[in-house]
């Protein structure tokens, strides 16, 4: 449009289509997965809420020996603590930090994952060194790694971070190399090679988009560990430290008063199940959207059950069933069945 | 055979090599004296003096480094300075209760696991399947901590059924034993059962587009017999090897489990150890934890070839 120099009228239909192209994919995803989008939602809101709740809040430190242990009412809804302080706006400044911190760890992981996965993959004289030493620290069981690590260099959201990251770090570097191994030996690959491009640019231009979608599929994952070791670290006294709430800390705060007041555990807990879930159920979600055997199968276990109860001419009912998706997906399916056992 | 062996076995030396010297210069080379931290801030001057050359600290570092590994060679890995006995025997002692929760986890997640992987796979479009996705997704969710203390709220507090904590050996005394073990490994195996369903449904929806099923389909085997005998056995491999690789998660769990229920295991004695800045058992203990998994997944790619006759044609 910009290239006719239509000006005004031309655009309007652009960015009707554009908002017609994104509310089709929107509606094409929740067709074909309702509840990854559902939990795509919910972990959007516990985002919104845990960013913006803290303006509407009272203070998460404000302390009130006079109502300690209150349980729930209109003022305090989750109830207050030891000290009296609100154990909602606790919760979610908690999750500030929390999700905050994961969210650090995994950007930073997901990045030099990439990196060292990417090289090592691709220069093959840098594969067995820096492999052995990934390997070296995926032999260590993670959350003691992360352990040793907080205790030599100190408690502190710093230090929790560094270990979070060499734990993760190693993990993305595996399936970043994997991925990089597998492509280089793509055609386009070898096309940009005679072409004269350089490495790094191929890395940057081939290898990296093509290899991102596994990688963030990955990095919902590694956000959810990151959120449970995290919480593990500072539940144990080595995260951050005590003022400063996270899920972990205030569940063993309430740890004492468990005979007492049950309900002060359960929501940082809560919080903690909840968005590990999301993050889960999201990247097992696109990670399904994006590997064609799962269609494949759903297909197959479709025409199975079909022939089952004795429907005959399934594939011609499939094709006139409507549905695209499935006319689409049944050949396939019977395809991928052949090349399995090829 | 016998190449697969060597080659694990030197990358197993190696791995273990790496994994030691970082420990080393992780606790050397962090800013401050050792001695001092250990002593804490009521000691005298000559008393850090003492413990500084008694831990060998006044030397070049890089012969500290050669002498801890000329130790580490010979199975010493230095003396615990709260229990002022070696910390390999310390740890030994110690390393009962945890080998039995781990044991005992793995077996009871892959009794729940594999029935459970098994109709949820054969079935994709069935309830059953249908909420096997969601509960799996969820006991891994589940921080262990914090189901440890609401299992504990609703067993121990609330119904008083079973013990809060503590640990009671087999042999003085089995019922008590049983009861102390329950709550542990409840916890534990919640997240692991989640776990192999997970990997062991995917490695049967793997196995289902297979060929061979279609044959035995085809000599009339009933659907049941073709799950069992054809689609398990295949299924199972991938698993020995997530079994392996999971107890690096399973002892992580261990570790905050057993000071949940106090239970005197490695786990305990680490945090021990790093409360009482016992540093040398802070290394022994990590080091031991990573030789036993890696002695483990060794293990099972052990059992991997011996059971899979595939590898050995490679």
């Amino acid at each position: 449009m910009t290239v006719l120099g239509a000006p005004v009228e031309a655009s309007s239909p652009v960015s009707a289509s554009a908002g017609h192209r994104v509310s089709g994919f929107a509606r094409k995803a929740w067709r074909q997965n309702r509840a990854t989008c559902i939990w795509c939602a919910v972990f959007v809101i516990i985002v919104a809420v845990v960013v913006i709740g803290p303006f509407f809040l009272p203070s998460p430190s404000l302390v009130d020996p006079a109502i300690r242990l209150y349980t729930a009412s209109p003022a305090h809804p989750l109830g207050t603590d030891d000290l009296g302080r609100d154990i909602l706006s606790r919760a979610v400044a908690a999750g500030r930090v929390s999700l905050g911190i994961g969210a650090i760890v995994t950007l930073a992981s997901v990045l030099a994952g990439l990196v060292i996965g990417m090289l090592a993959g691709f220069y093959s004289r840098a594969d067995g060194p820096v492999m052995r030493f990934v390997d070296a620290l995926l032999a260590f069981p993670p959350l003691i790694l992360a352990i040793a690590l907080v205790v030599f260099l100190g408690n502190g959201a710093v230090s929790e971070i560094i270990a979070l990251g060499v734990i993760f770090t190693p993990y993305l570097a595996r399936i970043a190399r994997a991925s990089t191994v597998s492509l280089r030996e793509r055609v386009y690959v070898t096309a940009a090679r005679a072409s004269g491009q350089s490495g790094p640019r191929i890395l940057l231009t081939h290898i990296l988009p093509n290899s991102l979608p596994t990688i963030l599929v990955q990095a919902s994952f590694v956000y959810a560990s990151a959120l449970l070791a995290d919480a593990a670290l500072s539940f144990l006294g080595l995260g951050v430290a005590a003022p400063t709430p996270t899920w972990g800390n205030m569940v063993a705060e309430a740890r004492p008063y468990i005979a007492t007041d049950p309900m002060f555990i359960v929501y940082p807990g809560l919080a903690i199940v909840i968005v590990v879930m999301a993050l889960n159920l999201i990247g097992d979600g696109i990670r399904d959207m994006l590997d064609p055997r799962t269609h494949a199968l759903i297909e197959l276990e479709r025409l199975r059950s079909r022939r089952r109860r004795g429907l005959q001419k399934t594939l011609d009912r499939v094709q006139f069933s409507g549905r695209p998706r499935d006319a689409a997906a049944a050949p396939e399916a019977l395809r991928m069945e052949e090349e399995q056992d090829g | 055979m016998a190449g697969v062996l060597a080659r694990r076995f030197r990358d197993l030396i190696i791995i273990l090599f790496l994994v030691g010297t970082a420990m080393f210069f992780m606790v050397h080379l962090i800013p401050g004296n050792p001695a001092v931290a250990m002593l804490g801030s009521y000691a005298t001057a000559s008393q850090i003096h003492q413990l500084t050359h008694s831990l060998g600290l006044d030397q070049p570092l890089w012969s500290q480094y050669t002498s801890w590994l000329g130790h580490l060679v010979h199975g010493n890995l230095g003396t615990s300075i709260e229990f002022e006995q070696p910390a390999l025997k310390v740890i030994v002692s110690h390393a009962g209760p945890t080998a039995i929760l781990a044991a005992a986890t793995t077996v009871i997640s892959l009794l729940i696991a594999v029935p459970v992987a098994l109709l949820s796979a054969a079935r994709p479009r069935s309830l059953w399947a249908k909420a096997a996705t969601p509960a799996s997704v969820f006991g891994i969710a589940i921080p262990g901590f914090w189901l440890a203390l609401i299992l504990i709220i609703v067993f121990s507090v609330e119904l008083r059924w079973l013990p809060l904590s503590g640990w009671t050996s087999p042999a003085s005394g089995f019922g008590s034993f049983i009861t102390h073990l329950i709550l542990p490994v409840a916890v534990l195996v919640a997240g692991q059962a989640a776990l192999f369903v997970r990997t062991l449904r995917e490695s049967i929806l793997g196995e289902l587009l297979r060929l061979y099923l279609r044959t035995a389909r085809a000599k009339g085997a009933k659907e049941w017999a073709v799950l069992v005998r054809q689609v398990l056995p295949n299924a199972l491999l991938p698993l020995i090897t997530v079994v392996a690789t999971s107890m690096g998660t399973l002892l992580g769990g261990i570790v905050i489990i057993e000071n949940i229920f106090v239970i005197p295991g490695v786990g305990a004695l680490l945090f021990q150890a790093i409360e009482a800045r016992d540093y040398p058992l802070v290394e022994g203990v990590t080091l031991m934890i990573a030789l036993a998994y890696v002695l483990l997944n060794l293990l099972a790619d052990l059992v991997y070839v011996a059971v899979d006759p595939r590898i050995r044609v490679r």
